[in-house]
């Protein structure tokens, strides 16, 4: 047994190491998938379009112009009902820089708002003013944007779309972060498995 | 892309000239040859001659080469094949990974002192072809060494344009230089050690920007702030000198450059540099036996090794200086600040207040509250100061334990040098607080920015003596204490960031403000002319418009916004003061044209009338050129361009 594991090469635990994170990657993606369309099969998570009517205002209203005028550093809208949630796109004109826009979220095990909840906005590619926030399904008890961090700022709101339909490679995608951890656990779990056989084998001086 | 490839490659050339001429380690040889080629590039700078000492600098480099080359000829592939550790293919690896990354997301600058000095003083060197002192500008901060520039000049030196993207691509080289650099007690058959102390050097200043989870993206590899470099380039400059086996002047030569680098990267730099060789010379003393230096022995040699280390710092700080007087007449010694203070002066004035006790209210606030700051303020996902030290000094413990007999004697040697270097790193910034800083001193401004400079260099340091563990030690014990330091640091770091919030996912909200800016300037830069003083309106911003704008016009100038104080005036009353005095600062000022960036209800309100009453429609995606007209105590403002970024 011990000469076995001697003889296994560096370049075998580093292929073992890689496959295994690949297999871990597409399982992954495959739960994610499989929630998702079950989810939406039994009715629970819903593509739904709403406008922004739906949220309650915080730190911003109506003050005479076309849009919402920003009152405070930390305007908030809320939508404190419970339901599956996946994904938001929603369209959003802004008359300075919005600076940081988030999604918080609460779950039943989790109540309140907090930084460990927390969702990041990116802008969608090709279609200005609109942002786009994504999460493997979450059954959540409340929401909370935070379209702005800036007062005085006028925004406009559009379609808000929630859960929008994914096709099945969008569960596989592979983003520049897969591949970078693709590497660098591939680097540890083999460096690990290599102190492992040095361990087994007592080759040390 | 082209010039960044170039760049690696000479200083891949320079380190393989090093490494087979000099016999240094193959590992330690990118940072030192980076570090010798930029010094060459500097010292030409200084005296007006950048192109030349670039050009200079890769002669050299591919002259050392060419020299190996010849000299090895017959066992040239041997050669090589033992050039290429562990260490140095991770360095270059990497480095190929790192330029694909920024090459394809481009980056760019995009925070505050990016704007006001660490990437304006990068774009005027690059458009001068010549250090910042050379000429006038509306940068700040001309007397803060130039190290940094010069390096990110290197790595642009074919492109006709200054590229940012390359800028943050120049630092990540040198950092990963210093990476490779903490690998070198590891041969090939230890290259799982290699890259376990690589990833924890890449991971662990995560550990002390990213302070709360899920946070915002952190601009780590892509910056040009000083700070990270200035904390690799220190505990660099110590590993390139411990883990060399020769007890001869080998050990010793090599880290000259790299001292002189890091004195000349920041005015902090003097002092991490004097702490580098304050800890070297100890281990000198205790860690090696029958140690020569220039043909001297003993404690005599060990004694000059030192002095010239000291002998370099003191020329690089003392070169620099003499540049400053002589081509700006500045008088470096003089810190400026609150007080006006020289540097003696501030050490003396602050050492005796610190032993005799002072009546100074400033210095004693200060005094407590930094002292205060080391147990309750936040500096790293660990907590505070303290258990950062506490976790160094269990690193510290573990190396202890598993080193053998001359490990040890070093490992604690090191451990109590690098504590006195730490405490005296935190009273000078005492010093600095109370004495230099204005009222921001009360509320300790930049602290945990200031402090994990050392704090990440004192943690390489550690897991330095813990390397050397594994390499003269309990081997397989210490392995295991690398891996389970690395585990414990990705776990802890897993909670706060994710790929999300690097540099790897570069998303618009992250830039989207300074890309704005860009378009702005863009769809007006064919109006601005060379001469051209600018006056800004930028409502509702706190001034960082302003800097984003003086950095993409680098060559107009911009003066500053003025305050002009209103508080209880009736609306006429204000519209007439503000007109008057903005007419008298703008004229004092020479401004020829006015650029509007945003306008609000007040600033329409008040100066409505000279731009035609059209003042308020300048929003989020428009922008205004105007032509200034003075006319005796007021202006008015003819419209040059004006209109959206999307057209």
């Amino acid at each position: 047994m011990v000469k076995k594991i001697e003889k296994i090469k560096s370049w075998q635990i580093i292929l073992f190491s890689a496959l295994f994170l690949v297999v871990l990657f597409v399982g992954y993606g495959s739960i994610n998938y499989a929630r998702e369309t079950s989810a939406r099969k039994n009715g629970t998570l819903q593509e739904k379009v709403v406008d922004v009517y739906r949220f309650q205002f915080k730190e911003l209203g109506y003050a005479g112009g076309e849009g919402l005028k920003v009152f405070s550093h930390d305007p908030q809208l809320l939508m404190e009902t419970p339901q599956a949630f996946t994904s938001l796109k929603f369209y959003m004109e802004s008359s300075m820089h919005p600076g940081e826009v988030v999604l918080y979220y609460s779950t039943e095990k989790a109540p309140g708002y907090s930084e460990h909840r927390r969702l990041w906005a990116t802008s969608v590619d090709g279609e200005p003013n609109w942002y786009l926030i994504e999460t493997p399904v979450k059954n959540v008890t409340a929401l909370r944007l935070d379209p702005t961090m800036y007062i005085g700022n006028e925004l406009i709101f559009g379609d808000f779309i929630f859960n929008r339909e994914k096709s099945f490679g969008d569960f596989f995608e592979i983003t520049t972060g897969r591949v970078y951890e693709l590497i660098v656990y591939t680097a540890i779990i083999s460096s690990c498995l290599r102190w492992l056989q040095e361990f087994i084998t007592k080759k040390f001086e | 892309m082209l010039s960044s490839i170039f760049a690696l490659a000479v200083i891949l050339a320079g380190a393989f000239g090093i490494y087979a001429l000099v016999g240094i380690n193959s590992r330690l040889a990118p940072l030192v040859s980076l570090t010798v080629l930029i010094d060459i590039a500097l010292a030409f700078a200084m005296a007006g001659m950048l192109k030349r000492g670039v050009v200079a600098a890769c002669i050299f480099a591919l002259a050392l080469c060419a020299a190996a080359v010849i000299k090895n000829r017959e066992n040239l592939k041997e050669k090589l094949t033992a050039f290429l550790s562990p260490g140095l293919v991770l360095f270059v690896a990497v480095s190929v990974a790192m330029l694909a990354v920024l090459y394809t997301t481009q980056p760019v600058m995009h925070r505050w002192d990016e704007f006001s000095f660490w990437g304006i003083s990068q774009k005027l060197v690059k458009n001068h072809d010549a250090l910042y002192t050379f000429y006038s500008s509306s940068m700040l901060g001309q007397s803060i060494p130039p190290a940094l520039a010069v390096l990110t000049y290197f790595f642009q030196m074919l492109s006709p344009v200054f590229i940012e993207w390359v800028c943050y691509y120049a630092y990540d080289v040198l950092l990963l230089a210093c990476f490779a650099a903490f690998t070198a007690a590891f041969e090939k058959n230890k290259a799982h050690n290699a890259i376990m102390v690589f990833i924890l050097a890449f991971i662990s200043p995560y550990m002390f920007r990213v302070l709360s989870p899920g946070g915002k993206i952190s601009d780590l590899y892509i910056s040009v702030y000083a700070d990270v470099p200035l904390a690799m380039v220190f505990a660099g400059a110590v590993a390139v000198y411990f883990f060399t086996r020769e007890s001869d002047s080998r050990s010793i030569i090599p880290v000259l450059p790299v001292l002189v680098f890091l004195t000349l990267i920041k005015d902090m730099g003097l002092a991490l540099s004097c702490i580098a060789l304050f800890i070297i010379f100890f281990d000198l003393v205790i860690g090696r036996k029958e140690f020569v230096f220039l043909k001297m022995k003993g404690f005599v040699a060990k004694c000059s090794a030192a002095l010239s280390m000291l002998a370099v710092t003191g020329c690089a700080y003392v070169l620099w200086s003499v540049h400053l007087a002589d081509v700006l007449s500045i008088n470096r010694s003089d810190f400026g600040g609150e007080s006006g203070m020289g540097m003696v002066q501030m050490l003396v004035t602050g050492v005796q207040a610190l032993i005799f006790g002072t009546t100074d209210e400033k210095f004693l606030t200060v005094r407590s509250s930094i002292f205060r700051a080391f147990f309750d303020t936040k500096v790293s996902m660990f907590g505070c100061g303290l258990n950062v030290v506490i976790i160094i000094t269990a690193i510290f413990a573990l190396a202890f334990i598993l080193s053998d007999k001359n490990g040890r004697k070093r490992t604690l040697m090191m451990y109590l040098t690098s504590w006195t270097g730490f405490i005296g790193y935190y009273i000078f910034h005492l010093f600095l607080y109370a004495y230099v800083f204005g009222s921001e001193a009360y509320t300790l401004a930049s602290y945990d920015r200031y402090m994990y400079t050392f704090y990440i260099g004192w943690l390489m340091l550690a897991v330095c003596c813990l390397s050397l563990a594994v390499r003269d030690g309990l081997s397989l014990v210490a392995t295991a204490g690398v891996f389970a330091l690395v585990m414990g640091c990705l776990l802890i770091c897993n909670i706060y960031i994710d790929s999300g919030n690097t540099f790897l996912a570069v998303n618009d909200t992250t830039f989207s403000k300074k890309q704005l800016i860009d378009a702005k300037s863009r769809f007006i830069s064919d109006v601005v002319g060379e001469d051209d003083v600018i006056y800004l309106f930028s409502a509702d911003n706190n001034g960082e418009h302003w800097f984003m704008y003086s950095y993409n016009f680098v060559d107009n100038y911009f003066p500053p916004e003025i305050y002009i104080e209103t508080w209880g005036m009736s609306p006429e009353e204000e519209k007439a003061t503000r007109m008057a005095q903005l007419t008298k600062y703008m004229k004092n000022k020479g401004v020829t044209h006015i650029l509007v960036d945003h306008s609000n209800e007040e600033l329409s309100k008040n100066y409505g009338d000279v731009f035609g009453g059209m003042m308020y429609l300048i929003g989020h995606d428009t922008v205004a050129y105007y032509k200034v007209h003075f006319t005796d105590t007021a202006f008015w403002c003819e419209l040059v361009k004006e209109g959206s970024i999307y057209g």
